[in-house]
């Protein structure tokens, strides 16, 4: 099948390589205003684990890249990514699709707009002189539930596929489209294209619910002198619940939940219960953002100014390089607001960060942990890279000012750095400040 | 009797002998003589247009009125304001409220540092705004700020509480999710209301004072830093991160604790009711932001070129004075209202109140001596449609004769975007018309009384309007920060040029401090700290609330 795969990010690149893998033609073409330049970042494709490998070997052979006017007229599928486009760039991706519309042709769109952008595109389509019916509709909503760090694995054996189309002709070319992916899918389910967009947004504001109410119990449970971790354990253990997404921590990053969380609020009415208690969501997670440093605050009795705080982790999770809406940006703000100096070590994003806060003279940006920690007076936890679990924990000791540690991801007992001498503040567990 | 005084006299008396003329005469019968004068008394100035054709004035009076504040030495008294010279002599200082708006050499200012304190001052204004907007400035649990009670009274509370509700709708998105608060009275009722509802963790309060004395102020604040404490006992915290302190005393805001950073400076040059414009404005910078706070200095400012420069009959200040003096002096009209048709300007009577009456509610002339006439008028006001319901009754049918202003923008809900529905707008656009009609309607019943309708032939005395009560309408195109700024300039000054005819001092309030000084006294006496005999009349009233309150405890 000749395959057109459009869009800069990773699920593009996933799904271009795995169904060249798969046997198809595949082109593979950039949108927006990356197509207009002569060289672009890849470098998302060499932070995806084992990504790079497997596109390089399938690139020259039936996957290739190709500029936008010869993909439009190549594939008899035309698969749209569309993160990180505007609407109107989105619209007029597919203004220009609908004029190399041939018989046969199905698109396909992956996006992370607002309900009803499926929509939209259709009408955009329709005008544009494609062939559109309630009986015959070539256009079906793509909602990947893939996960940076694991999308190869994600896109392979998905937990879950949601289709969304009920036209039998788009269904069977997909089906075909997808082998052998689809049979490795622990469940497939073809809904129209409506549903799929909800489905897909209720699916990120379930997940950052979670997130948010366990924060809050986190909370409660400090103030209780309750340790969250047995509490969520034993949550976890109950099968209505489950254990994904159940860890507190300082807060939410990346694109994918924020995203959908407001696409959420956007279709609340203002005022009504079931915006405030979405809101709620939102509001808690940009708190919790920030509750390392109010604990660092409070440490100190409201007087930090000029103090060296050390910070493990910028990343908004481990495993990748990215600091969309990552905790650490709110902290920096806030420690420097207050004139102390953020000593930041991260083994992925410390070049992003640089880049980001050139001239901040309060941020320093350091190679190693330890580094950070010499002379500070506390160290703060964000992102939970695997080097952070176990570190030399006397050497820390003995370089940092004032042995306090601020967990911000749980990943410490609480008992075992109390015998090792730290002030240990965990989130919901720990000392209690 | 120097050659000055003399012209004076005369020229007093030939305003009395119009006076006299024009009392028999009715607003009517001067429109039906002179059809055409509403050209002549009325002026248009940068978006305000001010009628006073309603006024019992005619041609000679006016002539006679512009006379006499030429012959006063008006001219030279402004220059003396805005120059920075001595016009508060008992106090022996300048009033230089001009300074606090103006651009750097905007006016011949003898103190050349003066506009660079300002600057210092407004410049420390924004970082502390812009502060509370990134919400960054936090209190002692690391929460930012959400809440902000201003504590002052009279000119450290009325200004910026009469402001930010007449520009809520200029509030920024910062401001929005910040709630503010005034707290003013010294028995503690609305501080006792305010914090029952708040958070200690998220609440700075701005406390206000020009002499950082004021003791209904200070009495609110130790309430606040008391209610603070409970939940932090660290003192050097609290005024950390809890209180942003507003004064001309650097010495006493540091002797109650507030560190260099949370202090606002003004001056000794600055009025308290004239201080809205210093540093005592932060509460309408942190609701409206900055810019539109230079906006409110702007307009202002604006204003006292205009009053420092345009030739009396085209000069909206002077006008305002000189109908003012010709009211309460030659008229014999000793009650004033001010009638805003809009809402938003509902506390500006209120403001008003303050600005006319503790500036010239005074009977001694700067050389010494007993005024022989009357001075400032009893003023007072409220929303014009409700006070239709209210008082009005009295403006139309009464005994008392009163003049009135009438004051309304033009446009309104022109620029209403978002929450409000198409419908509401249109019904709204139809009420902003439905109140400019009143507005219209009342200053002509007022002024013609049953002349207003043509068929005036309604026999029963009862339903009978006498009309004739004089007014002038203030029209703006809208209400912006700008608006404000030069409204309220032009009522500062026309309570300047009042002051200025009367030979008084409009600066100075010495009628507030006797009463203070023996409520010091009084309080002893009712914690029965020493024993006090004052008249039967406060003995009794003493006696009773001792009694009532041992009962109590």
């Amino acid at each position: 099948m000749k395959i057109s795969i459009y869009g800069q990010d990773v699920n593009a690149v996933v799904a271009a390589t795995c169904l060249a893998e798969a046997g198809h033609e595949v082109y593979l073409s950039r949108i927006g205003d990356a197509s207009k330049q002569l060289s672009w970042d890849e470098s998302y494709i060499e932070r995806e684990p084992g990504l790079l490998t497997r596109y390089r070997r399938m690139l020259g052979r039936n996957l290739r890249v190709r500029a936008f006017k010869d993909a439009r007229s190549f594939g008899t599928v035309q698969w749209v990514f569309g993160r990180g486009q505007s609407d109107a760039a989105l619209q007029q991706v597919f203004t220009s699709l609908a004029k190399a519309w041939r018989e046969g042709v199905l698109y396909l769109l992956t996006s992370h707009h607002s309900v009803g952008t499926y929509q939209r595109m259709g009408e955009v389509l329709k005008e544009g002189g494609v062939p559109m019916s309630d009986q015959h509709c070539p256009l079906v909503s793509m909602p990947t539930m893939i996960r940076e760090g694991v999308a190869l694995a994600d896109f392979e054996s998905p937990a879950l596929l949601v289709v969304g189309t009920n036209d039998e002709f788009a269904i069977a070319t997909v089906t075909q489209m997808l082998r052998p992916y689809i049979n490795r899918a622990d469940k497939t389910l073809f809904v129209d294209g409506l549903t799929a967009e909800i489905t897909r947004n209720a699916i990120s504001t379930m997940l950052a619910t979670r997130l948010s109410f366990m924060n809050k119990l986190a909370q409660l449970c400090e103030n209780l002198g309750v340790d969250v971790e047995v509490v969520r354990e034993a949550m976890a253990g109950d099968p209505r619940v489950g254990s994904e997404y159940l860890n507190p921590g300082c807060g939410f990053g990346g694109d994918n939940l924020a995203d959908e969380l407001a696409n959420v609020q956007e279709l609340l009415p203002k005022g009504s219960a079931a915006r405030q208690l979405v809101d709620a969501v939102a509001q808690t997670n940009e708190e919790q953002k920030e509750i390392l440093f109010r604990k660092v605050w409070r440490y100190y009795q409201a007087n930090i100014q000029g103090r060296t705080i050390a910070i493990w982790g910028a990343a908004f999770k481990p495993g990748t390089d990215s600091l969309v809406n990552s905790p650490i940006l709110t902290l920096l703000e806030a420690f420097w607001a207050q004139g102390v100096i953020t000593r930041v070590y991260d083994p992925q994003a410390l070049d992003a960060l640089r880049l980001r806060f050139q001239g901040q003279e309060l941020l320093e940006c350091v190679d190693s942990p330890y580094e950070a920690a010499e002379n500070a007076d506390a160290l703060l936890i964000v992102t939970a890279w695997k080097e952070f679990y176990n570190p030399d924990f006397e050497q820390l000791k003995a370089l940092l000012a004032v042995p306090a540690i601020f967990d911000g991801r749980n990943i410490y007992e609480p008992e075992v750095m109390q015998e090792l001498g730290f002030e240990y503040f965990g989130l919901g567990r720990g000392l209690r400040i | 009797m120097t050659a000055k005084v003399k012209m004076l006299v005369n020229e007093w008396g030939a305003l009395s002998e119009c006076a006299a003329r024009l009392k028999s005469k009715s607003v009517a019968q001067l429109f039906e003589a002179d059809p055409g004068r509403s050209q002549r008394y009325s002026l248009e100035f940068s978006g305000y247009y001010l009628d006073f054709a309603k006024q019992r004035i005619d041609d000679q009076a006016w002539g006679a009125l512009c006379d006499l504040a030429r012959i006063s030495g008006l001219p030279c008294a402004i220059k003396k304001l805005v120059c920075g010279e001595v016009v508060n002599p008992t106090e022996n200082r300048p009033a230089l409220h001009t300074a606090l708006r103006a651009a750097p050499k905007a006016f011949d200012l003898k103190d050349a540092s003066i506009a660079e304190s300002v600057a210092q001052s407004l410049s420390k204004m924004a970082s502390i705004v812009a502060k509370i907007y990134s919400k960054q400035w936090r209190g002692f649990s690391g929460k930012a700020i959400t809440d902000i009670v201003n504590i002052g009274v009279g000119g450290s509370d009325l200004g910026p509480f009469m402001t930010c509700h007449a520009l809520d709708e200029f509030s920024t998105d910062e401001a929005r999710r910040l709630n503010m608060h005034f707290v003013s009275s010294m028995d503690g009722t609305q501080i006792f209301q305010v914090l029952e509802h708040l958070d200690p963790a998220t609440t700075l309060f701005i406390v206000s004072s020009k002499s950082f004395t004021t003791i209904d102020t200070f009495y609110n604040a130790n309430t606040a830093i008391a209610w603070l404490m409970d939940s932090v006992a660290d003192r050097q915290v609290i005024m950390r991160h809890h209180v942003i302190a507003i004064s001309a005393s650097p010495e006493k805001m540091n002797a109650w604790g507030v560190p260099e950073s949370n202090q606002l400076l003004f001056w000794e040059w600055v009025g308290g009711r004239f201080s809205m414009w210093s540093a005592i404005g932060l509460p309408i910078a942190i609701k409206i932001g900055m810019d539109n706070f230079l906006a409110l200095l702007d307009g202002a400012h604006e204003m006292d070129v205009h009053f420092a420069t345009a030739p009396f009959e085209q000069n909206m200040p002077v006008i305002m004075g000189l109908l003012g003096v010709w009211n309460a002096t030659f008229l014999g009209i000793n009650a004033h209202t001010v009638l805003p048709y809009d809402g938003r300007l509902r506390f500006l009577p209120n403001y008003l109140t303050q600005l006319e009456m503790e500036s010239n509610g005074k009977s001694v002339t700067n050389d010494g001596e007993t005024v022989e006439f009357k001075t400032c008028p009893i003023l007072w006001g409220d929303v014009g449609p409700n006070a239709q319901h209210a008082f009005y009754q009295l403006l139309h049918q009464g005994t008392q004769e009163v003049s009135c202003d009438f004051i309304a923008p033009v446009m309104r809900y022109h620029k209403v975007e978002g929450a409000s529905s198409v419908g509401a707008r249109t019904s709204l656009a139809e009420q902003q018309c439905l109140a400019l009609a009143n507005c219209l309607a009342q200053s002509r019943v007022l002024a013609f009384g049953n002349h207003a309708v043509a068929d005036d032939s309604d026999s029963e005395v009862y339903k009978r309007y006498r009309g004739n009560q004089p007014s002038t309408t203030l029209l703006m195109d809208e209400l912006t920060p700008r608006f404000l700024g030069g409204l309220l300039a032009a009522y500062e000054h026309k309570v300047f040029v009042m002051a200025t005819l009367w030979n008084i001092n409009p600066f100075d309030q010495w009628g507030v401090e006797l009463g203070k000084n023996i409520a010091k006294q009084t309080q002893a006496a009712l914690k029965g700290e020493g024993s006090f005999l004052f008249d039967s009349s406060t003995d009794a009233l003493i006696k009773r609330i001792q009694a009532k309150a041992n009962t109590a405890s």
